[in-house]
C-alpha cells in the first residue's frame, strides 16, 4: 500500500536537492543567457522577425511565442540532467544509507523521487520561461497571451517527460550520472538524424514509416510548438511538426513504458 | 522474542561470495556485537537487514518479518546509524529531524534533546552536518535515531562515536531496546556488547564472549589480499609489534599475528598510506598450511 506521508517527504527531499544542485543552476543560466543574448542581438540587428518567424513558420504577431520556444533544447537537456541524476546521485554521494532507510516501501521511494525530480524540472522550466517572457514583454512591448504562455510551458513540461523518464531508467540501470547523460544526449542527437536518413532514402511517403517517425524520441519534443500552432489557429502543422494529440499519445506511451520498467527494476535493485 | 533471525544467508557480488551461509539469532533486549575484519561482510549483512541490498538465498527476518517484503514496517521499528552517514550539503540536524518527523509516526524528542544538551552537542544543531567531522556527524545521527523510539538500534562501526555517549545510551535503554553493533575493532566493541559474533569467510565463525574470542584470535594466521605487492611495505608491516612470519604469494599477505587483532588496523593504515587497496582479509585460525 502506498504511504502518502513517506512519498511527500521523499518528494520534497528530492525537489530541494535538485533546486540546490549547482549543475542545474548552470544549465538554467546557460538557457537564459543563450536565449536572451540571441533575442537581444538579433533584435538590435533588426532581424528578429525574419529569423524566428521564418524558422518556425509562425505569423509575425505571434513572434513572441516563437521566442519563448527558442530555449527548447536547453529545457530538454535540463530534463536529461535532472532525470539522469535522480537515482545515481544517491549512490554516488552516499545518501542511500540515510535517505533510503527512512520508513517507506520501495515503491514509495520510487514515486517520491520520480515526482520530486519532475517537480523541480517543471519549476526550472517555469522560471526560464517566465524570465524570457518578461524580457520579451519589456523589449518588444507586446502583450503576451497567458493561455498560449501556459500552453507552451505545459507542453514543455509534458514533452520533457520523454527524456526525463528515459534518463530515469538508464540511471537505475547504469548508476552513473555522467554515463546516463552522455547516452541520453546521444539518443537526442541520433533520433533526428535517423529521421533525416530515412527521408534521404526516399521512404518518407510510406504510411508505415510515417507512423514510425512519430515514435522516434525527438518527435514528441515538438509538441509545445504544435500546441502554440493549435492555439493561434495556424494551418501549417502539416509541414512536419507533430500534432498535439499525437504528441500527447506518444509522450504518454514513453512515460508509461519507461516509468513502469524503471519501477520494476528499482524494486529489485541493490542500492549500492 | 527473536528480533533478528538469519539462516544460511548468502550473497555474492560479481561471483565473489561475501556471505556464505551466515546464521545468527538476536533476541529482544540483547546487546549483540558483530566483529569481523574489514570487508568481511558486516555492512552487507546490516544493509540486507534494512533492505538496501537483497540476498541470494537463506532466510532473514527482523521482528519476524522479511525486510524485503515488509520494508516499511521493519524500518519504522529500527534506528540505523551508517558507517559514514551522508546527507545533502545544506542539511543540518534540524533538516534530519524534520525529515524523520514526516516519515515516522512516533516521536520522542525529549530524550534526544537531553542527550544533545548533556553532551554539549546542542551548539551543532544549526551547522551543516557534512561540515562536521565524522565523530560529530555520526554521533548526531546516532542520537537522532532515538527520536522515533526504535526497538532495534543498529550501529555500523561503533569506534567513531565517543564511548561515554554509547555507554549512556546503552545504560538507559538496556533491556528495553535491542542493540546490534558492528566494528572491526574488537577492543572497542568489547566495551559495550554482551555477546559477540565473529564473521569470517561469509559466516559466523564464532559466537560467545569477547574474552573467549580474543583468546581464540591470539596467535593466529591472517590472509590479506592486496591490490599491489611491494617489498618496502612488507618491511614496514614486519616491523609492527605482534606481526610474525610475514610472507607474500600472488598478492596475498600471510601474517602470523601473535598479539590481538588491533594490529590489523595498523596494517590497514600502512596500506592505505601507500594507496594499496585491500580486496579481502581472512582469518584462517591456527592452520599452518592453509594459504588458499
Amino acid at each position: 500500500m502506498i504511504n502518502k506521508d513517506a512519498i511527500i517527504a521523499i518528494l520534497r527531499s528530492e525537489f530541494e536537492y535538485n533546486m540546490h544542485r549547482r549543475r542545474n543552476h548552470l544549465m538554467t543560466l546557460a538557457a537564459l543567457a543563450t536565449t536572451l543574448f540571441f533575442i537581444i542581438y538579433t533584435y538590435s540587428a533588426g532581424g528578429l522577425s525574419e529569423v524566428f518567424t521564418g524558422y518556425l513558420y509562425i505569423q509575425d504577431e505571434y513572434l513572441w511565442a516563437a521566442l519563448l520556444y527558442s530555449p527548447a533544447l536547453f529545457l530538454y537537456l535540463l530534463g536529461i540532467f535532472i532525470g539522469a541524476d535522480v537515482f545515481p546521485h544517491d549512490i554516488e554521494e552516499g545518501y542511500v544509507d540515510t535517505l533510503y532507510t527512512l520508513p517507506s516501501s520501495r515503491i514509495d521511494l520510487f514515486i517520491g523521487k520520480l515526482l520530486g525530480g519532475y517537480l523541480s524540472l517543471t519549476v526550472y522550466i517555469l522560471i526560464i520561461e517566465a524570465i524570457i517572457a518578461a524580457t520579451i514583454y519589456i523589449l518588444l512591448q507586446v502583450s503576451i497571451d497567458v493561455i498560449i504562455l501556459l500552453g507552451l510551458i505545459s507542453g514543455f513540461a509534458l514533452a520533457s517527460l520523454v527524456f526525463y523518464t528515459i534518463s530515469i531508467y538508464l540511471g537505475i540501470r547504469m548508476r552513473s550520472w555522467i554515463n546516463v547523460t552522455l547516452l541520453s544526449l546521444s539518443m537526442l542527437l541520433v533520433s533526428p538524424f535517423t529521421e533525416y536518413f530515412i527521408y534521404g532514402l526516399g521512404l518518407s511517403n510510406n504510411p508505415i514509416i510515417k507512423v514510425l517517425f512519430n515514435l522516434l524520441p525527438h518527435r514528441p519534443l515538438e509538441m509545445p510548438i504544435s500546441v502554440v500552432y493549435s492555439l493561434i489557429g495556424a494551418d501549417n502543422i502539416s509541414i512536419g511538426v507533430i500534432d498535439p494529440v499525437t504528441g500527447l499519445i506518444i509522450i504518454a506511451l514513453y512515460t508509461l513504458l519507461f516509468t513502469s520498467i524503471s519501477a520494476s527494476k528499482f524494486i529489485e535493485s541493490d542500492f549500492i | 522474542m527473536q528480533v533478528i533471525q538469519a539462516r544460511d544467508v548468502t550473497r555474492r557480488f560479481s561471483g565473489i561470495p561475501v556471505l556464505e551461509g551466515l546464521s545468527l539469532d538476536v533476541s529482544s533486549g540483547d546487546i549483540y556485537g558483530l566483529y569481523g575484519m574489514p570487508e568481511a561482510g558486516k555492512t552487507v549483512l546490516i544493509k540486507m537487514m534494512l533492505d538496501i541490498i537483497s540476498r541470494d538465498g537463506g532466510i532473514l527476518k527482523i521482528f519476524s518479518m522479511d525486510p524485503s517484503i515488509h520494508r516499511r514496517e521493519v524500518l519504522l521499528r529500527t534506528g540505523y546509524t551508517p558507517q559514514d552517514p551522508r546527507y545533502p550539503n545544506w542539511f543540518t540536524l534540524q533538516h534530519i529531524i524534520k525529515l524523520k518527523r514526516k516519515t515516522y509516526n512516533r516521536e520522542n524528542m525529549e530524550v534526544f534533546l537531553r542527550y544533545l544538551r548533556d553532551f554539549g552537542l546542542w551548539k551543532h544543531r544549526d551547522r551543516r552536518i557534512m561540515r562536521l567531522n565524522i565523530m560529530y556527524r555520526k554521533t548526531l545521527v546516532f542520537l537522532s535515531t532515538l527520536t522515533h523510539d526504535p526497538e532495534l538500534i543498529i550501529l555500523d562501526e561503533v569506534s567513531d562515536i565517543p564511548r561515554d555517549i554509547v555507554d549512556e545510551v546503552i545504560r538507559e535503554f538496556r533491556g528495553r531496546k535491542t542493540f546490534f553493533i558492528s566494528s572491526h575493532d574488537l577492543d572497542k566493541l568489547g566495551l559495550y556488547v554482551e555477546r559477540i559474533g565473529f564473521i569470517n569467510e561469509g559466516r559466523i565463525a564464532y559466537e560467545g564472549t569477547v574474552n573467549q574470542l580474543k583468546k581464540m584470535l591470539s596467535d593466529t594466521v591472517v590472509l590479506i589480499k592486496i591490490s599491489e605487492a611491494r617489498r618496502d611495505i612488507w618491511q614496514k608491516i614486519n616491523r609492527l609489534e605482534g606481526v610474525e612470519e610475514l610472507s607474500i604469494k600472488d598478492r596475498i599477505l600471510r601474517i602470523r599475528v601473535t598479539s590481538d587483532m588491533g594490529v590489523i588496523n595498523n596494517i590497514r593504515q600502512i596500506l592505505k598510506g601507500h594507496k594499496i587497496e585491500i580486496n579481502w582479509i581472512k582469518w584462517i585460525g591456527k592452520r599452518e598450511d592453509d594459504d588458499k
